[in-house]
C-alpha cells in the first residue's frame, strides 16, 4: 500500500511537469515559411545559430537597442541595419511580402511588427546613402542642382 | 481644524516633499537641490558641440541646411507648414544700426535640456556625451518637448514616411531634431554633415569637436575668442555656441 502511495506521490509531480511541458512546447515556436518564400541571405553565416535567431531575434534587438540608442554602445553583430543589409534584397518591396525576408515570415506567422514604420525596409546599398553607395559630395551636388529655391527654411528676424 | 491642517500639509508635501523625492536631496525644509532625472553626463568623457562664427556665415547660403537634410533623409512633402526642419537659417537685422547677419540654428544640445525635463515617457534623453536625442521607440508624439524647447528646434512627423536613411530612422507620430550627426560620432568620425558642407563651400563658419578636450580645435577657439549662446539667460548651457552675435 505505501508503495502505491509513494508511487502516486512521485508520479503526480512528474505528471504535472509533463503536462506543463506539453502545454509550453507549443509556445515560442516559430514556423518558418516554405523555403520558396525565404530569400537567401547575402552573407556567409548568420550572427547566431538559425534556431536562436528564429526564436529570439526580437529579444536580441530589443535588449540591445537601449544600449545602442541611449549610450551609443553599438554591437555591429546585433544591429537592425545589419539584419536588413544581409537578409533583404535590394529589390524587395515590403508591400509584396513574398519578396521581403522579414515580411514573408511575419506574414506567414501572422505577427504584426512596427519596425519599418521608422526604420528603412531596404538594405543600405539600395537606399541612396552618402556613406554606403554614393560619394557625399556628389550627392550634395546633385541635390544642389535640383534646388531652385535659394533660401529654404529661412527665417527673418528683426531686433527691434 | 486638524483636517484643515492635514489638507495644508498634503498640499505642502505636494509642493516640497513630492518634488524633493524626485530631486533627491533636501538641503533644508522647503529647500532642495534639483537634480535631473536622467543619468548625468560623463565629465571624464567627451561632450560634443559646435561653434558657429556668424561673421563667416554667408547671407543667403544654405549649404548646411541642405547637407543636413540630405544626410538624414529629411525631405519636403510639399507642405512647408508641417515639413520637418532639423536646422534652419535665421537672418538677424539690428533695426538701430541696420546691421544684418545670418546664422544656422539647430538643436542646441543643452546641458540642462527642458525637452528632457518635460517628456512623460523618457523618450527625450541626453546621452553621456551630451547629445540630446528622441528615442522614437518610446515617443508618444505628445509634443510637450516642442513646447518646452526655447529654440523651436524640434519637428513632429505628420505623415507616414518611406525610404528613410538606414542610420536615421524617422516615422509618423514621433518628434525629431538635429542628432548632432550621432551616427557619425558612433562611427568614430569627427565632423558633421553641416560642418562638412560649410567647409566645402569655403566659409569655414562651423567647427565641430569635443568641448571637454582642452586641446581640441573647438576648445582652443572658445578659449581664445569670445563666444556666447542664444538665450544665455536661460542657463541651459547649450553645446552649440556662437561668435559674433
Ligand atoms: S535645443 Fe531644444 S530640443 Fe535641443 S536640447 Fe535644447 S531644449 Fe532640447
Ligand atoms: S513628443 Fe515624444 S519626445 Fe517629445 S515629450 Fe512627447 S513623448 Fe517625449
Ligand atoms: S549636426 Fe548633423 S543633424 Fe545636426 S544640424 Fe548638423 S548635419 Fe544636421
Amino acid at each position: 500500500m505505501p508503495s502505491v502511495l509513494t508511487r502516486a506521490g512521485l508520479s503526480l509531480p512528474a505528471l504535472l511537469a509533463g503536462l506543463v511541458f506539453f502545454a509550453l512546447s507549443g509556445c515560442g515556436k516559430v514556423e518558418p515559411p516554405p523555403a520558396s518564400l525565404l530569400a537567401e541571405a547575402r552573407g556567409d553565416q548568420c550572427v547566431e545559430p538559425t534556431d536562436v535567431m528564429r526564436r529570439d531575434h526580437m529579444k536580441i534587438l530589443m535588449h540591445e537597442r537601449d544600449e545602442a540608442k541611449r549610450y551609443g554602445r553599438r554591437n555591429p553583430d546585433h544591429s537592425f541595419v545589419g539584419c536588413v543589409d544581409c537578409h533583404v534584397s535590394p529589390t524587395a518591396n515590403r508591400e509584396d511580402p513574398s519578396t521581403h525576408f522579414c515580411m514573408a515570415c511575419h506574414e506567414f506567422n501572422a505577427v504584426r511588427m512596427d519596425c519599418f514604420q521608422c526604420h528603412t525596409d531596404r538594405p543600405s546599398d539600395a537606399v541612396a546613402s552618402p556613406h554606403r553607395s554614393v560619394d557625399l559630395h556628389e550627392s550634395i551636388e546633385r541635390h544642389l542642382a535640383g534646388h531652385t529655391d535659394a533660401t529654404p527654411n529661412a527665417v527673418e528676424i528683426s531686433i527691434p | 481644524m486638524s483636517s484643515d491642517n492635514s489638507a495644508q500639509l498634503s498640499r505642502r508635501q505636494f509642493i516640497t516633499g513630492a518634488a524633493a523625492a524626485v530631486a533627491g536631496l533636501t538641503i533644508a525644509p522647503g529647500v532642495f537641490l534639483l537634480k535631473p532625472a536622467e543619468a548625468a553626463q560623463n565629465p571624464d568623457g567627451p561632450r560634443w558641440g559646435l561653434l558657429i562664427d556668424t561673421s563667416k556665415c554667408a547671407d543667403g547660403c544654405t549649404a548646411c541646411v541642405r547637407a543636413c537634410h540630405e544626410e538624414n533623409g529629411v525631405r519636403s512633402l510639399g507642405r512647408p507648414e508641417t515639413d520637418a526642419q532639423w536646422i534652419r537659417k535665421v537672418n538677424l537685422t539690428d533695426r538701430a544700426t541696420g546691421h544684418q547677419h545670418s546664422l544656422p540654428v539647430m538643436c542646441q544640445h543643452c546641458e540642462n535640456p527642458p525637452c528632457v525635463d518635460v517628456c512623460p515617457t523618457h523618450a527625450s534623453f541626453i546621452r553621456p556625451d551630451g547629445v540630446v536625442l528622441v528615442d522614437k521607440h518610446t515617443c508618444i508624439g505628445c509634443r510637450y518637448c516642442m513646447m518646452a524647447c526655447p529654440y523651436k528646434a524640434r519637428s513632429f512627423i505628420h505623415e507616414a514616411l518611406t525610404d528613410q536613411k538606414p542610420h536615421a530612422p524617422r516615422g509618423k507620430g514621433t518628434v525629431e531634431s538635429c542628432t548632432l550627426c550621432v551616427h557619425r560620432i558612433d562611427r568614430g568620425e569627427r565632423t558633421t554633415a553641416c560642418v562638412e558642407a560649410c567647409n566645402r563651400d569655403g566659409h569655414q563658419a562651423m567647427t565641430f569637436g569635443d568641448l571637454h578636450d582642452p586641446d581640441s580645435e573647438i576648445s582652443q577657439r572658445l578659449r581664445n575668442y569670445g563666444s556666447t549662446t542664444i538665450r544665455a539667460d536661460l542657463r541651459l548651457n547649450p553645446a552649440v555656441r556662437y561668435q559674433g552675435i
